[in-house]
């Protein structure tokens, strides 16, 4: 026994506080699966079995204060050798979702606050956002064999929505022109809004449903204003 | 009273079992096997006997044989299949042999069709791609053959040997959510032999549960505990290193890091799973198999309804070979009961 | 063979177990006796409906049993009095006796320390105890820690886990070292248990502390192995699992019925040839609790199986016919050698020991022990061991010429699977096979020696695999005698060598009789005796 460890009353648990989540992590074995394939076993001294196992404990602090769920990339390997099928990444996302939003890390919170509150990541105003596209269509439109082209923006009835990650009209403005070349030369009937255009959905990291619930739907309302059947959707 | 006939349908340990029972009380038995040899998987173990019998009970299968083969009372068919079955009182079935078919009726049916091993090339092991990457009864033929433990790549005995416990079983995602209750016997057995025959081999044995039980168990767990590195987690991918030599890495939650090392050799524990044959035999019967796939004797349904039709041995689920041959024994039994009162109320 | 049979079975026990072994035995239309060594106990009084009470015989002990299956005459004492019944069959039925492991766990049992029969029990006293337990009460089972446990325990200590937490809404804890699944739905039942919120903790490297004050109340202290997390449980019941033991008359019966028995005092020593419900002597089974730790489906199992095994063939059975020994009453001095050495307890006292030939299995372990050579046993087919060594002596070819005498179920079988295997083995191996190597006399291996024989091998099953239970044992003191009595005499032991065999073992038996012959040619022939010349 390790006596400077803190012992833990376990009257002080509550086994059942994550018994509704539907991830099956009370089918755990412990067999090892998971941490002996998962690339980020170890780091911060955690490993997708420990994680499991505390969930199956009730140790709520624990898991949601942890740095490890979000050091997680998610990438699946685990729920992939897991001979119970527990679905480890959604979990991970959900204990994502548990934590104090002043308490996510980097700028995630942010970034996802300001996307809510003005439609992007960035809160780039509309005037800029246009400002940015139409500089890039003029640029391409420079091009040999590119002479008439225009970036169509909130075109109704256009076969093809399309959303603009937010680096895209930041440090990446450039990325924007390989696509736009390949949509001219398909001739496609494609669009882009002029509010609401955010692609990212930082609410999937955060664990934050609701959140990303909202940046859907304000997808799928500018698709139905401006009657539109197909969406691209490059996140 | 004219002697009553039994079908038994298999030719592994279970089969021979309940014909040799069933023969010792005068019955006649008619004994189909679709392989050209008897025995089934029992005859390709090895012996495990390190200083004194092991009783794995791979030897039992010669013994059956013997008394099987030397008995009037058992009509043997290699190669041969069951096609057809039907009840009409009597059970009337047909089977099928290498050019022939052949009618003929029996009281009984005794189902012993046994198991398969799990095929594990879709583990991340490299099962198939891997040479040095093989399962527990490729080793028990391995040691069966050739007394010690040899690669296949190069024929040479290896240095280091790794066995992975549960492959295939305890998973629900395969939706084989049983244990296969001798794999971690049998292996350590294994393992003590090759140690035994070549003192400096090094063996590690990753498990979850190890399984076992009783005053003989306790000895063997005891000294594998003392000669292996027992580790309880189950490594992930397996990687090629160097030329033939094999990698791979298990997390170990007291370091609390991902711990590589490199084998020679990887012994892969596969599951019993309900075999091929069983599922086939029991759509002709309709004892119809349970949510794991393995069958049980008086089941309800088609020609089985009213009994009559019996399992014996793995066909019923994962058993040792002793296990098996006890089974059989009372499945031999339970089968002239039911044809003494069969006959005692007519049919 | 004693034609026209009085099947009346004598079951031993004197609990539930018997009973339900006498009335699966009544259905089948046997005849029966319950012999209990103290009260017939049943589970309640009911069960005993439908079983005649004359049959019934308490206080009663088993003294002796003389005869074989179909024709027993056991002696019983019953009340003082010693009373003589012929006897069929034999089905000993004793009860389990479940030894709660309380200092195994360093506790001493209290008002909240209790074994896990008590939860498996009476209905009332249960729900009584755990109605009893605090709101938010937690319970504690411990099994297997610091020893292994078996299937037939976790899945007691499962189905009362999931019990208590469905119906009563308690919360579990099973503390474990490996946790045993190996049975049929025990990996579904550890699935159910965790929904219904069972948790479990399984120890590795480290162990629980368990401490217990003056009171009797428990604390227990532990590392999470996968969390690294110290927790204190302070359960307010705790249940401690059982060694499930076979009863302590099972000694006495062994003696009195000369039954092998197992390291763990079972009837049955988990020889491979005995399986099922049989003994090491015809005619006498063991069922369920009296024959190994099995679950209760099982124990029904072997109940079933006893009522067919004791009627008409399941006795006498169809008997494969082998040669049996015969003691020639002229030379037998009546040491009793034979009739204490015989596994198959084949060997009738009377005013003369004789061979019982329907109780005999030809294993010849009589006939190499006794002093007087009385016994004689022929080999199978007609042959004759004798005239095998002596015509060996005949093939003197340019390596030496070795004599194994071969149990007929193991090394003969092994010889030929090599053989098969394509291994080759010395051309001057002379096989004498015997059908148990308890066979094997003191006077056969140095005829071997005397009919120019270089090298004697004994090749006998392995320890715990002979069919006569000591065949191997007996072969193996006679070789180690005769070994240092060569020691002493200008003759090497190393000539006489003994080995133990399975019949799958093709490579290695190549491999004995190889290393043989070289050790062998190694020797040279310095300690030989040079015999009269080729004929």
């Amino acid at each position: 026994m390790n006596q400077t460890e803190k012992v833990i009353g376990i009257e002080e648990l509550n086994h059942r506080r994550f018994k509704t989540f539907p991830f099956s992590h009370d089918f755990c074995i412990t067999c090892g699966l998971c941490s002996s394939s998962c690339p980020a076993s170890g780091i911060d001294g955690f490993d997708p079995r420990m994680l499991v196992r505390m969930v199956g404990l009730g140790l709520e602090d624990k898991v949601v204060n942890a740095k490890w769920p979000w050091i997680c990339t998610m990438c699946g390997k685990c729920e992939h050798v897991c001979p119970m099928d527990i679905r480890i990444p959604d979990l991970v996302r959900h204990i994502r979702g548990l934590r104090e939003k002043a308490k996510i890390p980097g700028v995630l919170q942010k970034g996802l606050e300001a996307a809510l509150k003005t439609g992007n990541n960035l809160a780039l105003p509309k005037e800029d956002f246009i400002y940015i596209l139409e500089d890039v269509a003029d640029e391409i439109a420079e091009e040999p064999g590119f002479e008439n082209f225009k970036v169509p923006i909130d075109k109704k009835g256009a076969n093809l929505l399309t959303t603009i990650h937010n680096k895209l009209v930041n440090t990446h403005t450039e990325d924007l022109k390989y696509w736009w070349k390949i949509f001219h030369a398909a001739k496609e009937d494609w669009t882009i809004t002029s509010e609401n255009w955010e692609g990212t959905s930082w609410g999937l990291f955060t664990g934050d449903d609701e959140a990303v619930k909202v940046m859907a739907g304000r997808i799928v309302e500018q698709m139905k204003r401006l009657e539109i059947k197909n969406l691209l959707w490059p996140e | 009273m004219e002697s009553s006939n039994v079908l038994v349908i298999g030719g592994g340990i279970a089969g021979l079992t309940a014909a040799h029972e069933l023969a010792k009380l005068g019955v006649k038995v008619e004994l189909v096997e679709k392989e050209p040899f008897l025995g089934g998987h029992a005859i390709q173990f090895t012996c495990k006997a390190v200083e004194s019998c092991a009783k794995c009970g791979a030897c039992m299968a010669e013994e059956k044989l013997n008394q099987v083969v030397h008995n009037e009372n058992i009509r043997i068919h290699t190669e041969a299949n069951v096609k057809k079955i039907s009840k009409n009182g009597l059970f009337n079935y047909t089977i099928q042999l290498r050019s022939t078919s052949y009618s003929s009726s029996a009281d009984a049916v005794i189902v012993a069709t046994g198991f398969d091993t799990f095929d594990p090339v879709k583990k991340p092991y490299g099962y198939g791609s891997f040479k040095n990457v093989i399962t527990s009864l490729d080793l028990e033929k391995m040691l069966r053959r050739n007394g010690i433990a040899l690669k296949p790549s190069d024929g040479m005995p290896p240095d280091k040997i790794a066995f992975i416990q549960c492959v295939g079983s305890r998973d629900s995602k395969l939706n084989h959510l049983w244990c296969s209750k001798i794999c971690c016997a049998s292996a350590l057995r294994m393992a003590h032999l090759i140690k035994k025959r070549k003192p400096e081999t090094s063996v590690t044995f990753f498990y979850i549960d190890i399984q076992g039980s009783g005053k003989d168990f306790e000895a063997l767990y005891q000294k594998a505990k003392e000669d292996f590195l027992m580790i309880r987690a189950i490594p992930g991918d397996i990687y090629k290193s160097g030329e033939d030599r094999l990698k791979t890495t298990y997390f170990d939650s007291l370091s609390k890091a991902n711990i590589e090392n490199i084998y020679d050799m990887v012994v892969l524990s596969v599951a019993m799973i309900p075999g091929s044959g069983t599922k086939e035999i029991a759509e002709m019967t309709g004892i119809i198999p349970g949510d794991t796939g393995f069958v049980r004797s008086f089941e309800k349904g088609g020609i089985s309804n009213s009994g009559g039709v019996f399992v014996a041995g793995s066909a019923g689920g994962p058993l040792s070979i002793s296990e098996s041959i006890t089974h059989a024994v009372k499945t031999a039994w339970d089968a002239s009961k039911y044809i003494k009162r069969f006959r005692n109320y007519g049919g | 063979m004693v034609a026209d049979l009085e099947m009346k079975t004598l079951i031993i026990g004197s609990g539930p177990y018997a009973v339900n072994v006498a009335k699966d035995l009544l259905e089948d239309g046997n005849e029966i006796i319950i012999a209990s060594k103290g009260e017939v106990a049943p589970i309640n009084a009911s069960e005993t409906d439908g079983i005649d009470p004359a049959s019934i015989l308490t206080d009663t002990k088993i003294l002796s049993c003389r005869g074989c299956a179909g024709d027993f005459t056991i002696l019983m004492g019953s009340g003082g009095k010693t009373v003589s019944k012929k006897i069929s069959g034999v089905v000993i039925a004793e009860e389990y006796e479940r030894k709660p492991n309380f200092s195994a766990y360093g506790l001493k049992p209290a008002p909240d320390v209790l074994p896990l029969s008590f939860l498996t029990g009476s209905v009332i006293i249960v729900k009584d105890t755990i109605k009893k337990l605090p709101q938010g009460g937690k319970i504690v089972f411990l099994t297997g820690l610091g020893y292994e446990s078996n299937p037939v325990t976790a899945e007691e200590i499962m189905l009362a886990s999931l019990k208590l937490q469905t119906d009563f809404n308690l919360q579990t804890y099973i503390l474990t070292g490996n946790l045993k699944v190996a049975g049929n739905g025990l990996e579904k039942l550890y699935r159910e248990t965790k929904t219904a919120g069972t948790v479990y903790f399984k120890f590795t490297n480290t162990s629980p502390l368990i401490l217990q004050d003056n009171e009797g109340k428990v604390s227990i202290e532990l590392i999470d192995e996968i969390t690294r997390l110290n927790f204190r449980i302070t359960p307010a019941l705790t249940v401690v699992d059982e060694t499930i033991s076979p009863s302590g008359y099972l000694k006495e019966l062994a003696l009195v019925f000369g039954l092998h028995t197992g390291a763990d005092g079972f009837l049955q020593s988990g020889n491979l040839h005995r399986t099922g419900i049989y003994t090491n002597r015809k005619g006498v089974f063991v069922a369920g609790p009296s024959r190994s730790v099995l679950n209760a489906a099982d124990n029904i199992t072997d109940s079933a199986n006893a009522a067919i095994l004791t009627s008409g063939t399941g006795i006498t059975g169809i008997k494969e016919s082998k040669p049996t020994a015969e003691i020639r009453s002229g030379s037998c001095i009546r040491c009793l050698t034979c009739y204490r050495c015989c596994p198959y307890r084949a060997i009738d006292l009377d005013i003369r020991p004789s061979v019982m030939s329907d109780a005999c299995e030809g294993c010849g372990i009589c006939f190499a022990e006794c002093p007087r050579g009385a016994i004689s046993l022929n080999l199978p087919d007609n042959r004759n061991a004798a005239d095998e060594i002596r015509q060996s002596a005949g093939s003197i070819k340019s390596s030496p010429l070795i004599i194994a005498f071969c149990c007929s179920r193991s090394a003969v079988r092994a010889k030929e699977l090599a053989i098969c295997m394509g291994y080759s083995l010395p051309e001057n191996l002379k096989v004498v096979e015997v059908p148990c190597s308890g066979y094997v006399s003191m006077e056969y291996i140095l005829s071997a020696f005397q009919n120019n024989a270089e090298g004697v091998l004994v090749l006998t099953c392995h320890a715990g695999n002979c069919h006569s239970e000591d065949g191997n044992i007996f072969a193996r003191n006679r070789v180690e005698q005769l070994k240092e009595a060569f020691s002493r005499m200008n003759f090497k032991k190393e000539r006489l060598e003994i080995n133990t065999l399975a019949s799958n073992m093709g490579y290695e038996v190549a491999q004995i009789v190889c290393n043989f012959e070289n050790n062998l040619k190694a020797l040279g022939s310095g300690d030989l005796k040079k015999q009269k010349e080729q004929k």
